[in-house]
């Protein structure tokens, strides 16, 4: 099985955020930049299968800074090439950067009968979680998100996955390959990178940097304005015993003419 | 303020990658563990994983090959969260495997560096009852026996030597008088279990609580002679030429303890309020937490500039005590500081501050007071000439 992740860098939430003086994007200055978490679950799942399944594991993401380190990591930890796609990519969302994924996918001959293409299920900067449907579109595939279990049939040359939803609930499918799945969650928590892997990794490898041609590439939703969320006193917190309570609760809805 | 400037991208990923571990398996394991007591030999299992037990050694046998920068980068991050764990590899790998590496035979590092790699520790045995600063004061002995030799006395305060997956410990003894008059000193490596030695725990610590501090005994203890370390005699130097390295773990300890301590009190001044206003925002918190930082922007850069003379090859015992010195004094002050920050909550076991303000203390004791790198550099500087 040949597998592709898809990465994506987003703001480390850790840090304050702060709003730009374009009022559409996060201050720069204070942001530091870390590989999506869902992306993280994709890539230790494309690593678990490649070690039960043999194959290969190709890690591939936009530019964006520390991405570098991103991708070294991705190698480290048994990505077997990592491609980093140049290009200045921040205002382009999820039918966009799909479109690019596909061109990347087409102009390096990717897809075979073999190909599992994995991403996260939603980055925390769009929380869109809409990539992998515009890609499964865009190429023809299936695809399905919210996954947290993948395991491979090769008689059958498919796929088994377990997927989340609301309640509790999972639901079972099927999908022959290749497919393109949305992980919320691998088998395993991310692993850590040995130590001295690192450094095999940058003596021997190198991130291939790739262009990809950008004429009709929709950039999907436009941010408008961003704007921290407004203090109001609307919020009222009640206090004293339950009685108490509940007779004032009695009281603001009476006076509001709700009862 | 930036902990990667001037650092190679190998650099970088690797504090990524230790800061990852630490935070998501150390931390929230090292309050409890702190209060128990308890060393941790599953955690230190998976540090053994992740390549930190033999950080400089060679893969040849089964090390990370890392650089000093590396290394110490490593400690800094483990510290930078818990100083616990970080003994347990800064003395295993600056004590442990250090004298093993430098200065055993080709047949003893093929013997115990693999081990020592995959998750068994080694001890260090300089410091004696009687012989802690002075450490030519060294009152255990060794007497040849036929092809062994025999070894009698005690040391105490010896880290990683008594665990579950504690393998031995380097012990330095007495065996015999030069021509010039002084004592002939030689280093023995004895595993654990040898008839006559015995590993025992030291309880009731204030700092370094979940790492493993251990006094060793040995009566009429018999090893052969191929557990010589290096060459008989050479046991003094080679005691003094691992302190010298040794040094700047525990500066990085240092450093990892000031940073950590510092973003606990920044974070903790920029929400709690007084008065009306977050208290980062009087002078005298703000001020607090700017001496701090320089301070640490300052380690920070001396003590990498070191790491780099090391890996260059340059002799550093100087600069070692300097840097020595200087961040566990630092850590001393950020603790102090964070505390302070912290108020009444910085007292209480919820959070990490009063950790950081005891582990803080060993700092400044271990491998060398601060007194005896005054006098280190004091001597380098000519003063006693
Ligand atoms: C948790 C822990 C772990 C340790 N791990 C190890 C280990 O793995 N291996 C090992 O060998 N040792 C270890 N040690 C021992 C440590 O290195 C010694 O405690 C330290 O060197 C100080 O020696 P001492 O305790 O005998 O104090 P002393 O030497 O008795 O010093 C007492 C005081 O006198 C001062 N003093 C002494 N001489 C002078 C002087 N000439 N001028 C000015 N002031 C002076 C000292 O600075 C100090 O303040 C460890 C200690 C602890 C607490």
């Amino acid at each position: 099985m040949n597998i592709l992740v898809l990465l994506k860098m987003v703001p480390d939430v850790v840090e304050e955020l702060k709003i730009g003086d374009d009022f559409k994007s996060l201050d720069r200055d204070w942001l530091r930049f870390i590989l999506s978490e869902s992306d993280e679950h994709a890539l230790e799942q494309a690593i678990i299968l490649k070690e039960k399944y043999g194959g290969t594991v190709t890690a591939v993401a936009p530019d964006a800074p520390e991405l570098d380190d991103a991708l070294y990591s991705a190698l480290a930890k048994g990505a077997d090439r990592a491609f980093k796609i140049i290009g200045e990519w921040d205002i382009y969302r999820s039918p966009g950067l799909a479109k690019v994924f596909s061109r990347f996918i087409e102009i390096n001959n990717i897809m075979g009968e073999q190909t599992l293409i994995l991403s996260g299920s939603q980055a925390i900067d769009d929380l869109e979680g809409e990539i992998v449907y515009y890609l499964a579109e865009f190429l023809g595939l299936p695809g399905c998100c919210v996954v947290t279990s993948v395991q491979y049939n090769p008689d059958s040359n498919c796929i088994t996955l377990l997927k989340e939803f609301s309640g509790g609930l999972r639901g079972e499918f099927e999908l022959s390959l290749p497919a393109v799945i949305g992980i919320q969650a691998a088998e395993n928590p991310p692993r850590y990178i040995p130590i001295a892997k690192i450094r095999n990794i940058m003596k021997t490898q190198k991130i291939e940097e790739i262009e990809i041609p950008v004429e009709g590439i929709p950039n999907g939703l436009t941010i408008e304005k961003l704007f921290e969320p407004e203090v109001t006193d609307r919020a009222e917190i009640l206090e004293g015993t339950p009685e108490e309570v509940a007779r004032k609760l009695v009281e603001i809805f009476s006076d509001k003419g709700i009862i | 303020m930036h902990p990667n400037r001037n650092l190679t991208e190998e650099h970088v990923i690797l504090r990524q990658s230790v800061r990852k571990f630490a935070e998501e398996v150390v931390k929230p394991a090292a309050k409890l563990l702190d209060e128990k007591e308890e060393f941790s030999v599953e955690i230190t299992k998976q540090m053994a994983e992740l390549g930190l037990l033999a950080a400089f050694v060679p893969e040849e046998y089964n090390g990370s090959c890392l650089d000093y920068v590396s290394y110490i980068i490593a400690v800094e991050e483990l510290a930078r969260v818990d100083g616990s764990h970080a003994a347990t590899v800064a003395a295993h790998n600056s004590l442990g495997v250090g004298p093993i590496y430098y200065f055993g035979s080709e047949e003893q590092k093929k013997k115990y560096l693999p081990k020592l790699a995959g998750g068994m520790l080694w001890g260090f045995g300089l410091t004696e009852p009687e012989a802690g600063s002075d450490a030519g004061n060294t009152m255990t002995t060794a007497v040849e026996d036929g092809n062994d030799w025999i070894i009698n006395g005690a040391k105490i305060f010896i880290t990683n030597a008594s665990t579950d997956i504690s393998l031995g410990s380097t012990v330095l003894t007495v065996t015999g008088k030069k021509p010039d008059g002084k004592k002939e000193m030689t280093c023995f490596l004895v595993e654990n279990g040898t008839p006559g030695f015995e590993a025992r725990a030291m309880k009731h610590k204030l700092m370094w609580r979940a790492s493993n501090t251990s006094e060793l005994f040995f009566s009429d203890c018999r090893v052969p002679k191929e557990n010589i370390l290096g060459k008989r005699g050479d046991g003094f130097h080679q005691m003094l030429g691992t302190l010298d390295n040794g040094r700047l773990s525990i500066a990085a300890m240092g450093l990892g303890l000031a940073q950590g301590a510092f973003e606990l009190a920044l974070n903790y001044a920029k929400q709690r309020k007084t008065f009306g206003k977050p208290i980062a925002q009087y002078q005298a918190t703000s001020f607090k937490l700017s001496d701090c930082d320089m301070g640490i922007e300052l380690a920070r850069n001396y003590l990498y500039e070191v790491c780099r003379m090391l890996d260059a090859g340059e002799k550093i015992t100087k600069e070692g005590a300097i840097a020595k010195l200087y961040c566990s004094e630092l850590a001393h002050m950020c603790a102090n500081h964070c505390v302070q920050i912290l108020g009444g909550y910085g007292l209480m076991k919820e959070y990490d501050a009063e950790r950081f303000y005891r582990d803080q203390k060993l700092l400044e004791i271990g491998e060398g007071t601060s007194e005896i790198q005054r006098l280190v550099i004091s001597r380098m500087i000519g003063c006693y000439e």
